[in-house]
């Protein structure tokens, strides 16, 4: 059968062949004679469909200005970032000049620590505060106070006075001694050597019969302490334990934590802080005067008004001061001179009389210039500071506090800065460059508008050829869903949707995936229709009959012969949609339904500048965005109508 | 395939003529539903059982009046239109279409063809000539990959058209051009038969007979088998070699062209030929005016299907179906003018009997009446009664 049918075709072709080359022969003979003449196949040059088309595009003139707009938007958008030395969330600083706190003077509130004894301190170290306002008050103890400690940290006094406080906590016991103005010593006199029943008895211990018997008469006799042998021991009550006790024994005083309010400023700011020479120096300030620290000797000053700590050179290593000064920062920076001189403005201050005096002052001092365009210190030459006369205000605030302000050039964001070289656009309200974010907007704006459509189109043309082409029951069905989709609301689905997304925290980047498909769900019904509608009434058409009777597959009649003429108004439908649905993604983006702020899409920027004042004050952020939009819109339905056209082989060539 | 190569050949040994096409019997209904659950509530017979033969090579016009099943007939026995009514056999070169799969249907297509009456509907408008003529082609192989661009450029020119029209679209051509691109469409599959369903009733006269002359030239050239289907009764003489004429489903006289055109048998091909203008002025015609109009098909008269409309109508037509016979060598009707006596014996046994049954209907139909008129008039009596009584 195969060969026959072979044969036959050859037989067809054959006989084509034999009368073309006999037609080949006549003519030859004709030729010498025919004149010339104006052939049809000469004169009509042909082309091919595709560049047909493509012909037909280039021949409307707005498709051409749409096509140009898209493609520049395109360029713009994708390529433009690139070659753009700015982020989308790149905030940018300015200088300005603001009265901003230089320095802050106050006399210490809290206890600078040295602690020498970390062990057995530790269980006070929080609590010697308390300790020395019980000193300061002359041993009077606030019933508060002491219940507290007693309950919660477990102290027992024995002494209290003015010069001293003894007391007993956890295993140990203490003294607090004051050595002079603003410093004090805490000494551990003791520890344990053994555990009482205070029923009667030693627990535990290394004690002979005798004095376990001593012990506990002291205990019976309800005595807090009792000397054994010439040495003193003491009862410590355990916390949490009403017959049992620490039996403690008395040792020499050991130095255990040095506490001060006094602040040293070193004179040379580039020698680092020796915290074991200024508790030398503590430690010899009400004593001799006189100590030495790693090999050398140290004298401490005190005839000036201000302490100083010299070296064996004589040379001034620390001023001891009651005011603590420090820059902005908490940090010690500062110069021993403006220390000085702005104690001496604080306590002539304090010393004042006047009310207005009390309260503010001044002095001027060199401080280091700043440069008016970076906000950066200025260096001469040499790399040393320049230095500039300014007039320092100093105010007393409530808290005691004294503060030194200045104008200084500060470094702030460039909020809401017009137009200039540095910003094309100016920048917007979180110092962001508006036409960067224009550029990443862009992208994600004609990214979400593509993606949709596509999507709708896919949806579309599977569920609406489906339909159109099989009918009956399939097409009921999908009509009906179809109908359906077209009654939901997309605005209100996108409020919840978005309000669930906000409570689950979803990413921005896969929040926009997520809308994306949303949208493209949401929007297949009308390609649907029209697909259907279409290849309904396509496929009556006798064509289709004779492409069945020439035996094609049916994959084949549904591509070749029913979507292309299903294309022109698809590609409308597209491209119209692609307008609508960049303009949706912008309602969305500025109703804060779309994309989060930082992510920059042309809705939302329109959204920064939501309010009416915004509005009128910043117009170059939302007009070119809102030309942009209208630009892409509007390209996308020329170029639609111009492709409707050249795809249309009815119109003219 | 060798099976089917035996089937072909004892066809050919058994009718000892070579017949393209044999239809036997064959049957077309459209199913009338009901707008209540589309329940078939009755069939419209667009085709009521006719058989005919063509020989290889040969054509046969297929005429009669509007609506009478010609169309019907020429795509559903390419199954283009569903599947006929069970009994009908379509066989082509001894092969039954009906009885192909799906895959052995499509191998089947470029055998036959069909070539339609709207040369403007039946072409895509979105792809090119070349494309629409070479679509098959390539479905199918019939050439060589590297032969196809000139096969089409052969087959265009063998039909009347350039080459260069290959990238041309269809609604750049005029209905003639148009039709030759059909024709060429059928012609590039290399087939044995050729439905042509009134190919030249959209174009004009002179065009007509362009399209006529090239169907001719083609059928010369490469031993084509055409069904061509037309109401012009000129044209099916001119190109025809056998003619069937059809009245409402059913064809009524069957022969060949020259046969039939000489001595029409049928009362309805005699009244359907004294409608052919003689283009003479002179000439003066006995016309034969059918009267009415073509009964429903859906419901069609008992008996004979013409009775109703037919100038020598007798009593049995209007009870038996006249049988379609041979009635002359060569020559097929189907009307009880020709019937033999054994024919026309079992008819006026069919009518008599058809007669007592309408007569015993006629009589129950009247008792009936008269029971109801009755008991009406008994009613109103009683109710009189009733009143007088009353007063």
């Amino acid at each position: 059968m195969a060969d026959e049918k072979n044969n036959n075709v050859n037989l067809l072709n054959e006989k084509l062949k034999q009368r073309e080359q006999e037609e080949l022969r006549s003519k030859a003979g004709a030729d010498e004679n025919e004149p010339m003449k104006l052939d049809d196949a000469a004169r009509v040059k042909v082309l091919s469909p595709t560049r047909l088309v493509i012909k037909r595009f280039l021949r409307n003139k707005l498709a051409i200005v749409g096509l140009v707009i898209l493609v520049s938007l395109f360029v713009m958008c994708f390529l433009g970032p690139i070659f753009y030395p700015y982020g989308q969330t790149q905030k940018f600083q300015t200088t300005t000049r603001l009265n901003r706190d230089y320095a802050n003077c106050g006399e210490l509130t809290q206890f600078t620590k040295y602690v020498m004894d970390e062990a057995s301190t530790k269980d006070v170290n929080y609590y010697v505060d308390t300790f020395v306002n019980i000193i300061d008050a002359k041993g009077v103890i606030d019933e508060n106070t002491r219940k507290t400690l007693s309950t919660i940290r477990d102290v027992n006094y024995y002494e209290e006075g003015a010069e001293g406080i003894t007391f007993a906590s956890g295993n140990y016991f203490y003294d607090m001694k004051k050595l002079g103005d603003k410093l004090y010593m805490l000494y551990v006199t003791g520890g344990q050597v053994g555990e009482l029943d205070l029923m009667g008895g030693v627990v535990s211990g290394d004690f002979t019969e005798e004095q376990a018997k001593q012990f506990s008469a002291a205990v019976r006799g309800k005595k807090d302490s009792v000397v054994v042998d010439g040495v003193e021991y003491r009862f410590i009550s355990i916390a949490g334990s009403k017959n049992k006790a620490v039996l403690a024994q008395y040792a020499e005083p050991a130095e255990g934590i040095l506490a001060t309010k006094l602040c040293f400023d070193r004179h040379d700011l580039t020698v680092p802080e020796d915290k074991g020479l200024e508790e030398a120096a503590l430690r010899a300030l009400y004593a001799d005067k006189k100590f030495t620290y790693k090999g050398e000797n140290y004298t401490i000053d005190t005839e000036g008004e201000e302490r100083l700590v010299l070296n064996s050179k004589g040379e001034t290593v620390y001023g001891i001061s009651e005011f603590s000064i420090r820059d902005y920062t908490g940090q010690d920076s500062l110069s021993i001179e403006f220390k000085s001189i702005m104690a001496e403005t604080v306590t002539a201050m304090m010393n004042a009389e006047d009310q207005e005096a009390r309260r503010t002052g001044s002095f001027t001092f060199s401080v280091p210039q700043l440069d008016p365009e970076t906000g950066e210190r200025n260096l001469d030459e040499n790399g040393n500071l320049i230095l500039s006369e300014e007039t320092i205000n100093v105010e007393r605030k409530n808290t005691g506090e004294y503060i030194a302000k200045y104008d200084q050039i500060t470094k702030v964001y460039d909020i809401y800065a017009s137009p200039s070289w540095s910003h094309i656009l100016g920048t917007d309200g979180d110092g962001y460059d508006v036409f960067s974010r224009i550029m990443y907007g862009g992208r994600i704006s004609l990214m979400v508008g593509f993606v949709v459509v596509i999507l709708e189109t896919i949806l579309g043309v599977i569920m609406g050829g489906i339909a159109g082409f099989f009918g009956g029951v399939v097409d009921t069905i999908i009509m009906r869903l179809v109908d359906i989709f077209y009654c939901i609301p997309t605005m209100p689905i996108m409020i919840i949707i978005a309000s669930v997304f906000d409570k689950l925290k979803v990413p921005t980047y896969e929040r926009l995936l997520w809308m994306m498909a949303i949208l493209g769900i949401l929007g297949w019904s009308g390609i649907a229709r029209l697909v259907r509608g279409q290849i309904l009434s396509l496929r009556e058409q006798e064509f289709m009959t004779a492409a069945e009777a020439t035996g094609l597959k049916t994959s084949r009649r549904i591509f070749k012969h029913l979507v292309p003429n299903v294309m022109p108004q698809l590609i409308v439908s597209m491209t119209m949609g692609l307008g609508g649905v960049i303009l949706l993604e912008s309602t969305l983006s500025y109703l804060g339904l779309g994309v989060k702020h930082p992510m920059a899409t042309w809705g939302n920027m329109i959204n920064s500048v939501s309010t009416i004042e915004a509005m009128k004050s910043y117009t170059y952020i939302w007009i070119p965005v809102g030309v942009l939009i209208c630009l892409a819109v509007i390209a996308f339905n020329f170029v639609g109508d111009g492709l409707r056209d050249a795809f249309d082989p009815k119109m003219k060539r | 395939m060798m099976e089917d190569k035996n089937v072909l050949q004892n066809n050919e040994t058994n009718s000892g003529e070579d017949y393209v096409v044999e239809v036997e019997n064959f049957k077309k209904y459209f199913p009338i539903k009901s707008s209540f659950l589309r329940l078939v509530i009755g069939n419209v017979k667009a085709v009521d059982g006719i058989s005919f033969k063509i020989k290889r090579g040969t054509t046969m016009g297929l005429v009669g009046e509007s609506g009478c099943g010609k169309s019907t007939t020429g795509r559903t026995m390419l199954r283009l239109q569903g599947a006929p009514e069970k009994g009908s056999k379509v066989l082509f070169s001894g092969v039954d279409i009906f009885k192909l799969s799906r895959a052995d249907l499509r191998k089947m297509r470029p055998k036959v063809q069909i070539i339609f009456q709207d040369p403007y509907s039946s072409l895509s408008p979105r792809m090119p000539v070349g494309e629409i003529i070479g679509e098959g082609v390539r479905e199918h192989n019939i050439v060589p990959k590297e032969e196809y661009d000139d096969y089409i450029s052969r087959i265009m020119k063998a039909c009347g058209l350039q080459e260069y029209h290959k990238d041309r679209y269809p609604h750049e051509f005029s209905g003639g051009q148009r039709q030759r691109i059909c024709i060429a469409r059928a012609l590039a599959l290399n087939p044995e038969f050729i439905v042509c369903d009134e190919p030249v009733s959209a174009l004009d006269v002179s065009i007509q007979a362009q399209i006529i002359n090239l169907l001719k030239q083609l059928q010369k050239d490469f031993n084509l088998t055409y069904l061509f289907i037309s109401h012009d009764l000129s044209v099916v003489e001119y190109i025809s070699d056998t003619v069937g004429v059809m009245y409402l489903g059913n064809l009524v006289e069957f022969s060949e062209t020259e046969k039939l055109f000489s001595k029409p048998l049928h009362p309805y091909t005699q009244a359907l030929f004294s409608a052919i203008p003689v283009p003479d002025p002179d000439v003066k015609m006995e016309r034969i005016v059918l009267e009415g109009s073509i009964p429903s098909p859906a419901n069609p008269p008992k008996g004979c299907k013409f009775h109703t409309r037919c100038r020598d109508c007798m009593g049995i037509c209007k009870y038996a179906e006249p049988v379609y016979k041979e009635v002359e060598p060569g020559h097929f009707c189907a009307c009880h003018l020709y019937n033999d006596p054994r024919e026309q014996a079992e008819a006026e046994r069919i009518m008599n009997e058809g007669m007592a049954a309408e007569a015993l209907e006629a009589e129950k139909k009247a008792k009936k009446a008269a029971r109801t008129k009755d008991r009406k008039t008994d009613k109103k009596a009683e109710k009189k009664n009733d009143k007088k009584a009353e007063k």
